[in-house]
């Protein structure tokens, strides 16, 4: 009686299945190492335990993450940054179309008795969310096996680095054009003692307002938005002070007449951008004067400062940077004044 | 010495010491491992003819004990201790087979035969059928190869099949379908 074929495939098939077996039972090896398994693993009660305390602690801290995220998307695209107001900027209805530098407050960041300085999320914030992501990562990594335990590893390591980038971001620098566009109370000039930095002394009287221009540049590769110019806590009333900020926003890096320039308004600055600042101030109460004359400057002596603090937000957080100026700003003394 | 003194014991004398003194953690372990036991070879068996490898089957068996004493508490009725554990070796062998990276491109030569009758009768072309045929199974997914495995070498029916297997009844008869059909066009009978 012959098979039929499918008689004859399924002979052959359990014929070669039969070839891959073992010739003999498990192997001593195997039988030692199982049975020490219950001595050296913890038993199923202690690790289910385990597992749901894991899985709760990874839900709430997901949780948690989530809603920090969802505050960092708000914030970023969001128009309220986390910072004090910036001035009394104008209505976008209001008859201020052309430079005026009476007009006070737009651009600048005040700073209070109560809040000395802007909140400065962006150094912190990165760290709270990658700590957060940490605490989810190892939830996560106390739940599964080495793979998982890898990819949580690498996602703490990429947070890690997300975060010291983020927080450590440099904010802008000076960019390649400036200068006394009015020449409202700046004269430029060179101190002999500057080492051949430029130097723009102040000569408007006493409480008399002062104009400087120069751009700023967004290094990259995050867009930032440029909120004002802070206020130095610091400043004596001897010195000069910061009373509005005008800007022109442009691609190329110009420095156009302070004619052209609006009042400030919060602007998203792209990478490799420009924005030029039109810093309007007032002279310190100690200020020398319009008498000062180049040909006395070394036998003067002066305020000087070669940096303005900067507001600027990246990614919703905020932050306060110095930019150096292009050239040295000096307020000539008078030596007489009694001024505190 | 103590030790020659139980030693010297009757089994009776021991196992009497023993049950007496052995806590309740201890006799669980004892429970466990004695039921092991009674399995190790099957699993074993099991998965070598799964796995194609005896190593990757010995590793496979002792990462299922494993999961199988974490998990010990789970089981109700040790009476299902077989199934239990078989699904559990099953499931370690798929997931070993997923891992592995060195699943290689197997070049499965077609038999030509006889349309009349497919299947050469002699001893030299079972061989070269057998050969044919492990190729094939050496190219199939760990799926396929698991419910082939489950029915033609543990014998299970189709229903013990998907217990084991962890899947619904008809996903393993249409695993098992397909499964044969790619074993049967390498030996040409895809035509039939």
């Amino acid at each position: 009686m012959s098979r039929t074929p499918d008689q004859s495939f399924e002979g052959a098939l359990r014929g070669m299945l039969e070839e891959r077996r073992p010739g003999n039972g498990a192997p001593a090896e195997l039988r030692d190492r199982v049975a020490r398994i219950p001595e050296e693993v913890r038993p199923g009660a202690a690790h289910g335990s385990i597992r749901p305390m894991a899985s709760i602690a990874g839900s709430l801290a997901g949780l948690a993450a989530a809603a920090a995220i969802a505050l960092l998307v708000f914030g970023a695209l969001g128009s309220r940054p986390v910072v004090p107001d910036v001035g009394s900027a104008p209505a976008p209805d209001a008859q201020v179309a052309t430079f005026d530098p009476a007009i006070e407050g737009p651009g600048i960041v005040t700073p209070s008795d109560e809040y000395p300085r802007p909140a400065e999320s962006l150094s912190s914030v990165p760290w709270v969310v990658a700590a957060i992501g940490g605490v989810v990562f190892g939830a996560l990594a106390l739940t599964g096996g080495r793979s998982r335990r890898l990819a949580a590893l690498a996602g703490v390591v990429a947070l890690a680095i997300g975060a010291n980038g983020l927080s450590s971001h440099p904010g802008f620098e000076t960019g390649s054009a400036w200068g006394p566009r009015t020449g409202l109370g700046v004269q430029a000039g060179a101190l002999p003692a500057s080492g051949g930095v430029d130097v723009w002394y102040v000569t408007a009287e006493p409480d008399g307002p002062i104009v400087f221009a120069f751009n700023v540049r967004n290094p990259g590769p995050l867009p930032i938005r440029l909120l004002g110019v802070v206020q130095d806590e610091y400043r004596s009333s001897s010195f000069p002070s910061w009373t509005a900020v005008w800007l022109y926003e442009n691609e190329d890096g110009g420095l156009p007449a302070v004619e052209e320039a609006t009042p400030f308004r919060p602007v998203d600055v792209p990478p490799d951008g420009h924005v030029a600042l039109y810093v309007v101030g007032r002279a310190g109460a100690c200020a020398f004067g319009p008498s000062f004359r180049l040909e006395d400057a070394e036998e003067m002596t002066y305020a000087s400062s070669r940096r303005l603090l900067v507001a600027y937000a990246v990614l919703g957080l905020s932050s306060v940077g110095e930019v150096e100026l292009p050239v040295a700003l000096a307020q000539p003394q008078n030596e007489e004044c009694t001024s505190p | 010495m103590q030790g020659e003194l139980v030693a010297d014991r009757t089994d009776q004398e021991r196992g009497r010491l023993w049950s007496m003194s052995v806590t309740a953690a201890d006799a669980r372990a004892a429970a466990f491992r004695s039921l092991v036991e009674s399995e190790l070879d099957r699993a074993y068996r099991l998965a070598t003819v799964i796995l194609g490898d005896r190593y990757d089957a010995e590793d496979a068996v002792h990462d299922a004990v494993e999961v199988a004493w974490r998990r010990w508490s789970d089981l109700r009725d040790e009476q299902r201790f077989q199934a239990w554990f078989g699904k559990i070796v099953v499931n370690a062998c798929r997931d070993r087979l997923r891992r592995s990276r060195r699943r290689r491109m197997v070049e499965i030569p077609r038999l030509v035969l006889d349309k009349e009758h497919p299947i050469a009768p002699d001893a030299a072309d079972a061989l070269a059928l057998r050969d044919v045929l492990r190729r094939a199974f050496e190219v199939l997914s760990p799926e396929e190869r698991i419910v082939v495995v489950l029915r033609y070498e543990a014998d299970l029916t189709v229903p013990r099949v998907a217990e084991i297997a962890g899947i619904p009844e008809g996903t393993a008869k249409s695993r098992l379908h397909h499964a044969l059909r790619k074993l049967r066009a390498a030996i040409g009978e895809d035509e039939r």
